[in-house]
């Protein structure tokens, strides 16, 4: 199996659909970014809450202090009144004039400063131009001091002064007589502007909120924004509970005023049911945070693009490789089976490079068989024709022994001249015979006949030798020597009229081979080293063979002075079916089959040839065969290596 | 008709053929002669006559129908045989329309036919 792929990767395509965890993953991401975002932006809220928070106490601290200073400034002017009018009555206005008129007592901020007596009536005023008695009765700052009020001074909401007839913050305090009755109220009334300017030089904001009211939500001076609010139709303020309870605190509300949700600080006036408020606009107080959320939820959002981003790209990715792997393995099953075909079609290959070698073989054979008859013809004829020619001889040796003279009963013996007639009838026929040629040519004639009877065995011999079919091929110890021997004897009719045979041939080592394979080679090249040669002029076939050095390696030569081979040609002559014979003389497939012959038995087949000249063939063969190859296996290293490179002319 | 002394020239590069074809020729009352090839033969030719001529068809360096086409034209009174193991290869060679053949012998001959055909041959010719 192919690894290309991590292990986990390759489990993961295999067993799970890669979205669900992804997509866990990518989920998980996104929560936490969030959950991040939002502590951030939480923590950032808080720090500027109480940021603003501190601010606004501070702001409502100074508020307070303004305020209580203001107070004490007109306490202390109602404390001087109180104190003559309490001893003296009104008769001391007159000092008390005075003391305005010289500025002694200085009411710049105040509208009016008077005196209200027991019954309400407003009996004296600083100011010059006032000279009628104006009731008083029925205001609320006159009838709080009816009774004694505990916290000594009172500050009233806005009215509309019915003398100075300007809204004015009436500050009154209680004078007694020495019973213990009411003698009457000093009264200091101010501009509510003069805590209203003191608002608006605090920057609060666009929906910024200061004001004084009493502990109930009664509203002395109130600023919202650009508004100042002075006059009486104030709606109260609607505080919550713990303003009552509480000299100074926080809180956040939109329900104070109006529905603008704010924060508040607020302080108690000391000694007095009063407070000061002062707030501002979430929105406002908030504006920095808001800015600070805006690159918080950016980068969530940025993040959150990234990590889907991501997560489609790992999904794609992750799909991808699952299908890559998937054709991987297809494409490796693939593989496996076309191995196998491969296999399968080299032993098919194996068989029929067998088949073809056996059928060139058979082919070579065809058209030898006309030399080979040819070569058994003769002496078959002589031996034939010698055999004829005996049986004449064995006449004539019978008539002669017939013609001898015959051995007589007892008692009559020839005489010695019916003998010697006899034996010169003999003689006569002896010589009529030509018995003396006769019988000096019978040694001979059956010597040559003899001859010719061991040739055509020979012959015979050699073509069994080189027709055997090896079925069982093995390596086997020849001598190459004797296999071109063997070889010539069989085609020796092919070249014997047109050329002259050299043979050069070295003592050589057996060496590792399959003999009729390799003789196919020889008869292959010397064939064509014959063909190559035409009749008119007598050429030379060479045939040499030698051993290296160190007798590792043998070569045989086949060289001819035949019509050579053209160079554009060399390169083709391995090439099966290429011939440059006649049809019906070649098959074309000798030099294809002897090279790979010589493949087979590790070694290399080279050629040389001049066009006009000549070609020269050397085939080198290894001694020792590789332990473990058999004849049928291909010497690939070598075969890539000397692949039918022609040696160049 | 007699057969003494009628000059009969073999010629085969074969020397075991042209020994088998003297022995029984000979017996059969030819003078024999012999030469190993084509221009040999030839040479003979200039200082003999030859009343026949047993030629081989291959052989190295002139053939046999050279030969006899040779024989036909400077001694045209010779019979002329041809001794072949390939009679039907060896009679689509154009030199043999030159050569005028008495007659084809195959290899491997039988005696008693050649010396009938050499008879018939040299009959004719007288």
């Amino acid at each position: 199996m192919f690894r290309l792929l991590p292990r986990w990767m390759n489990f993961l395509s295999k067993h799970m659909d890669p979205t669900l965890p992804l997509s866990g993953v990518a989920v998980v991401l996104l929560v936490l970014v969030w959950v991040f975002v939002f502590v951030r932006a939480h923590q950032d809220k808080t720090l500027v809450e109480q940021a603003a928070f501190g601010n606004l106490r501070n702001i409502a601290r100074s508020f307070k202090e303004h305020t209580q200073n203001t107070v004490s400034n007109a306490d202390e002017l109602l404390r001087i009144i109180q104190f003559h009018y309490e001893r003296s009555g009104d008769r001391d206005f007159p000092l008390l004039k005075d003391y305005f008129d010289q500025q002694v007592l200085d009411v710049q901020f105040f509208n009016q400063t008077g005196i209200i007596d027991e019954r309400g009536m407003y009996v004296f005023s600083n100011l010059k131009k006032t000279t009628q008695k104006v009731d008083l009765s029925d205001r609320e700052h006159f009838k709080v001091h009816l009774t004694p009020y505990p916290y000594g001074i009172f500050i009233s909401k806005p009215v509309l002064g019915r003398i100075s007839q300007k809204w004015s913050i009436q500050v009154t305090r209680r004078m007694s007589n020495p019973d213990g009755s009411l003698k009457g109220v000093a009264v200091a009334s101010f501009d509510p502007n003069y805590f209203t300017n003191f608002h608006k030089s605090i920057h609060l904001g666009p929906h910024g909120f200061t004001a004084m009211a009493s502990l109930d939500g009664g509203i002395r001076t109130l600023v919202e924004g650009e508004h100042s609010q002075i006059d009486g139709a104030l709606p109260a303020l609607n505080l919550p509970q713990s303003v009552k309870s509480l000299t100074l605190g926080t809180f956040t509300s939109d329900q104070v005023f109006d529905h603008v949700k704010r924060f508040y600080a607020f302080e108690r006036i000391n000694n007095q049911p009063l407070m000061v408020l002062v707030g501002m606009a979430e929105s406002d107080a908030l504006l920095e945070y808001q800015s600070h959320l805006r690159s918080y939820v950016f980068f969530g959002g940025l993040m959150s693009v990234l990590i889907l981003l991501f997560a489609a790209s790992s999904l794609l990715l992750l799909r991808r490789f699952a299908r890559i792997n998937v054709e991987l393995k297809a494409t490796h099953d693939e593989l496996v089976v076309t191995h196998q075909q491969a296999q399968s079609a080299t032993d098919e290959k194996l068989e029929l490079t067998q088949r073809l070698t056996q059928s060139e073989k058979l082919a070579a054979l065809g058209q030898l068989s006309a030399g080979v008859a040819h070569e058994i013809n003769n002496p078959i004829a002589y031996v034939a024709s010698n055999i004829s020619t005996l049986k004449k001889y064995m006449d004539i040796y019978e008539q002669i022994l017939d013609a001898q003279p015959q051995p007589q009963p007892r008692g009559t013996a020839l005489n010695s001249e019916e003998f010697n007639l006899a034996l010169e009838s003999v003689l006569a026929l002896k010589l009529k015979l030509q018995y003396d040629y006769v019988k000096g040519d019978v040694h001979p004639l059956m010597s040559e006949t003899l001859e010719g009877l061991e040739r055509v065995q020979n012959i015979i011999q050699d073509l069994k030798n080189f027709s055997r079919t090896d079925t069982q091929l093995t390596w086997q110890k020849a001598n190459i020597n004797h296999g071109l021997e063997s070889t010539l004897n069989i085609v020796s009719h092919e070249f014997k009229y047109k050329a002259e045979l050299v043979l050069d041939l070295c003592p050589l080592p057996d060496i590792e081979c399959v003999p009729s394979q390799l003789n196919q080679v020889f008869l292959n090249l010397i064939v064509n080293a014959s063909q190559s040669m035409d009749e008119g002029h007598k050429g030379l076939l060479t045939i040499r063979t030698g051993v290296n050095d160190d007798a590792s390696l043998v070569w045989v030569e086949v060289q001819d002075t035949g019509c050579g081979i053209a160079p554009e040609n060399l390169n083709k002559i391995f090439d099966p079916f290429y011939t440059s014979k006649a049809i019906g003389q070649g098959t074309g497939l000798g030099l294809s089959v002897s090279h790979g012959i010589i493949q087979r038995h590790g070694g290399s087949i080279t050629v040389k040839s001049t066009l006009g000249q000549g070609t020269r063939f050397k085939v080198v063969l290894p001694v020792v065969q590789e332990p473990g190859l058999a004849p049928t296996q291909s010497h690939t290293q070598v075969q890539a290596a000397q692949k039918s490179l022609p040696e160049q002319p | 008709m007699s057969t003494q002394g009628l000059q009969i020239l073999c010629v085969d590069d074969e020397p075991n053929i042209l020994r088998a074809l003297t022995r029984f020729l000979k017996m059969s009352g030819f003078e024999v002669s012999t030469a190993g090839s084509g221009q040999e033969a030839l040479i003979l030719f200039q200082t003999r006559h030859f009343d026949a001529v047993i030629s081989d068809m291959g052989m190295p360096g002139m053939s046999g129908a050279e030969l006899l086409s040779e024989v036909r034209r400077h001694w045209p009174k010779t019979s002329r045989f041809l001794l072949t193991g390939f009679s039907d290869l060896a009679a689509q060679d154009p030199t043999l329309d030159d050569a005028q053949l008495w007659g084809f012998i195959h290899k491997p001959w039988d005696n008693e036919a050649l010396l009938a055909c050499l008879h018939a041959a040299l009959s004719v010719r007288d």
